[in-house]
C-alpha cells in the first residue's frame, strides 16, 4: 500500500474529495494500492504557511463557522503548514492560527513544522496532533542523512519529509536507517536543473509571511506542464525503486495551485490506468468538479 | 464648516471612492458647508477591531492595503482612521503581524486611530508616534463628568461622545470652544438610547475577532428584537437640520456617520441626507448605486 497526500484542502475541496471517493468505490482504476490519508495545506492568508503562496485568494468568504465545517467534510485527517521559515517566537501566539489549531486538536490532525524551536511551542500547547517535519527545514539548515537519521531517532515526528533534491538521490536514500515514516515529494515546483529554486521558495515563505501576494513559483516557472517537468517520480518508479527500499509515504506538493484543471490531469494522468481515465472524468463531470 | 467621518473604509470603499471623486469634480451637489475630513474603519481580520461583526470576512494582502490607502491619502488627500476597539485584547495581541503590518504601512503622518483600549494606546503611541488618536465611543462614557475627563486628556485628537450624551444640550454649552473642537458626534447610532447591554455587546463582538469571526448571541440586542432598519431614526439621531441649526452654531464641528456593516444603499441615502442638496438626491444615488 502507498499513502499519498491530497494537496491544498481548502483551494481543493471538492476535487480532493471527489478524488478520495473514486479510490474508496473504484481502487480498481488506480494504477496500483492507493490510500489517501491526509489533505494538506492551510487556510488562506496564514502566515505560518510554508507552502505554496495564497494571500492571493480573492473573495473568500471565510470566517470561524466555515473553517469548522472543514473537517467533517473530509473525513481524513488535515495537515497544517505551519513551516514557513521565517516564524520566530513573537509569532507563536498569533490569534487566527491559534484559533484554527483549537478547532482542529482532536488527535488525528497533523502540523507540519520546520523549526524546532517552534515544535517546542507547539507541542506545550498542543499535545494532540501528530508532527511533520517539512522539508522545508531544508532551507534554514541543510539536511543530510546524519540529521536526518538523528532526529527520526527521537521519535518526535509521526512523518519526516525529505528535500525534492534528495528525492532522486539513491546514495541518500539509502543512508536512512528508518525509511518507513519517511516522506518523499513526488516532484518540485520546478525542474531539478533550475538554479533558483531555493531563492524562489525563500521568496516564497518571505511573501506569505508579510501578507503579499506575489507569487515567485508562478512568476519563476510560468506553470511548468508536468509532462516537461523531469523532477516528476512516478506510480512506476515508486513501484519499481521505492516500495522495495520500504518507503511508503508520497507527498504531492501543490504545484497546480488554484488551477483546478490542471491538478485534475495531474491526477488522472499520475494514478489512474488508462483504460479507467474516461470513466473517472465522468465521475468528475457528474460530481460537479469539472 | 460641518466635517464629517465616513465609514467602510474597506467594506464600502467602492461607494466612499465615488463620493470622494464627486466632491472633488461636482461640488455643487453638496451643500456648501460640508466636508468629508476622514474615512474610518479597518481591514478585515484584523484582531484589534472591535466595533462591529461582519456578514461577510474577506481577507486582504499587502498589495491591496496599499493600494486602498493611496486612493485614499494621496489621490483624495483624506486619511484613514483605523477603528482598533476590541476591549479584550492583551499583550500578546500587541504584538499581531497583520495589525502591525497595517499600521506600519499607513504610517506617513496623516491616519489615526479610534481605540478604548488605554494600552493598546500606550504601545501604539510608543511605536508609532506618527499617528494620532480618537477616543471610542464604545468606551460607553455616558456620564457627563467621565465624558469630561476623557475630553481633557492631551492623547487624545477627539473623544466620540457616547451618543447619550448627544441631546443634552445643557451640558454641551458647559464646554469650552476647545473642548468642543476636541468633540465628535455620532449622529446616526443604530442603538437604541440608554440600552443597557450595549457595552457587553462591544465586549462579544471583541470576543468575535479574536475567535477568527465565531458568531456570538447577542441576546437582548434591542434591534434585533425589534427588526429595526439601520436607518430607523431613534431619538438620539442628529439630522443635518438639527446640525445646521443648533450644532454648529454652537461651535461642534466633528461628526461621524455610522454604517460599517450597512449596503451600500443604505448608506448612500444616509449619506445624501447628511451632504447632498434634495434636489439632487436622485441624480447622486444613481451615480454612487453604478457599478464600474
Amino acid at each position: 500500500m502507498l499513502f499519498f497526500n491530497l494537496p491544498s484542502f481548502f483551494e481543493n475541496l471538492e476535487l480532493n474529495i471527489a478524488l478520495r471517493e473514486i479510490n474508496t468505490f473504484h481502487p480498481e482504476y488506480f494504477k496500483t494500492q492507493i490510500t489517501f490519508h491526509v489533505s494538506t495545506g492551510n487556510f488562506p492568508y496564514q502566515y505560518w504557511n510554508g507552502g505554496f503562496n495564497n494571500n492571493g485568494l480573492k473573495n473568500i468568504n471565510l470566517s470561524y463557522d466555515k473553517i469548522s465545517q472543514f473537517q467533517s467534510m473530509y473525513n481524513i485527517p488535515i495537515r497544517f503548514n505551519c513551516s514557513n521559515i521565517f516564524i520566530n517566537e513573537n509569532d507563536y501566539f498569533d490569534t487566527n492560527m491559534n484559533v484554527i489549531l483549537n478547532i482542529f486538536e482532536n488527535g488525528a490532525n497533523q502540523i507540519e513544522i520546520s523549526n524546532l524551536n517552534f515544535y517546542d511551542y507547539l507541542i506545550k500547547e498542543y499535545k494532540n496532533f501528530n508532527y511533520v517535519f517539512s522539508k522545508n527545514s531544508d532551507l534554514i539548515y541543510p539536511i543530510d542523512e546524519n540529521i536526518l537519521n538523528i532526529i527520526n531517532e527521537q521519535n518526535l515526528f509521526k512523518i519526516i519529509q525529505i528535500p525534492e533534491e534528495k528525492a532522486l538521490d539513491f546514495n541518500f536514500l539509502n543512508s536512512i536507517k528508518n525509511k518507513k515514516n519517511i516522506e518523499i515529494p513526488i516532484m518540485k515546483f520546478c525542474n531539478n536543473n533550475c538554479k533558483c529554486y531555493k531563492e524562489c521558495q525563500y521568496n516564497e515563505h518571505n511573501n506569505q509571511y508579510n501578507f503579499s501576494k506575489i507569487n515567485f513559483y508562478r512568476n519563476c516557472y510560468k506553470n511548468l506542464p508536468l509532462e516537461i517537468n523531469n523532477s516528476v517520480i512516478t506510480i512506476e518508479d515508486i513501484i519499481e525503486k521505492y516500495k522495495p527500499m520500504g518507503f511508503k509515504y508520497f507527498y504531492i506538493p501543490d504545484i497546480v495551485h488554484n488551477k483546478k484543471n490542471n491538478l485534475l490531469q495531474f491526477y488522472i494522468n499520475y494514478f489512474i490506468k488508462n483504460e479507467f481515465k474516461i470513466e473517472v472524468y465522468k465521475f468528475f463531470q457528474e460530481n460537479g468538479v469539472i | 464648516m460641518i466635517k464629517y467621518a465616513i465609514p467602510g473604509m474597506y467594506e464600502l470603499k467602492e461607494l466612499n471612492f465615488k463620493l470622494l471623486d464627486l466632491k472633488k469634480t461636482s461640488p455643487f451637489y453638496f451643500y456648501e458647508n460640508v466636508d468629508i475630513e476622514i474615512c474610518y474603519g479597518n481591514f478585515q481580520f484584523c484582531i484589534w477591531d472591535g466595533g462591529r461583526i461582519f456578514n461577510e470576512y474577506v481577507q486582504t494582502n499587502k498589495e491591496e492595503i496599499e493600494q486602498v490607502l493611496n486612493i485614499y491619502n494621496n489621490i483624495f488627500n483624506i486619511p484613514v482612521r483605523y477603528v482598533f476597539t476590541n476591549n479584550s485584547l492583551n499583550e500578546i495581541h500587541y504584538k499581531n503581524r497583520f495589525c502591525n503590518l497595517i499600521m506600519q504601512l499607513s504610517d506617513n503622518k496623516n491616519n489615526e486611530v479610534v481605540l478604548s483600549d488605554e494600552n493598546l494606546l500606550d504601545y501604539l503611541h510608543q511605536n508609532y508616534p506618527s499617528f494620532q488618536f480618537v477616543s471610542s465611543t464604545t468606551k460607553c462614557l455616558s456620564n457627563k463628568q467621565n465624558a469630561l475627563e476623557e475630553i481633557n486628556k492631551e492623547k487624545f485628537k477627539l473623544v466620540c461622545l457616547d451618543y447619550n450624551l448627544n441631546s443634552n444640550i445643557d451640558f454641551l454649552k458647559t464646554l469650552s470652544q476647545e473642548q468642543k473642537d476636541k468633540v465628535e458626534f455620532l449622529i446616526n447610532p443604530i442603538c437604541p438610547l440608554g440600552c443597557q447591554n450595549r457595552k457587553n455587546h462591544y465586549y462579544l463582538n471583541s470576543q468575535s475577532h479574536l475567535n477568527y469571526g465565531k458568531k456570538y448571541g447577542m441576546e437582548s440586542c434591542l434591534i434585533k428584537e425589534n427588526g429595526l432598519h439601520p436607518n430607523t431614526i431613534n431619538r438620539s439621531h442628529i439630522t443635518y437640520e438639527m446640525i445646521k441649526n443648533i450644532y454648529e452654531p454652537l461651535g461642534f464641528s466633528h461628526f461621524k456617520i455610522e454604517g460599517r456593516t450597512w449596503d451600500r444603499l443604505s448608506l448612500c441615502l444616509t449619506y445624501c441626507n447628511y451632504m447632498i442638496k434634495p434636489e439632487f438626491h436622485n441624480t447622486v444615488i444613481s451615480l454612487l448605486m453604478q457599478d464600474k
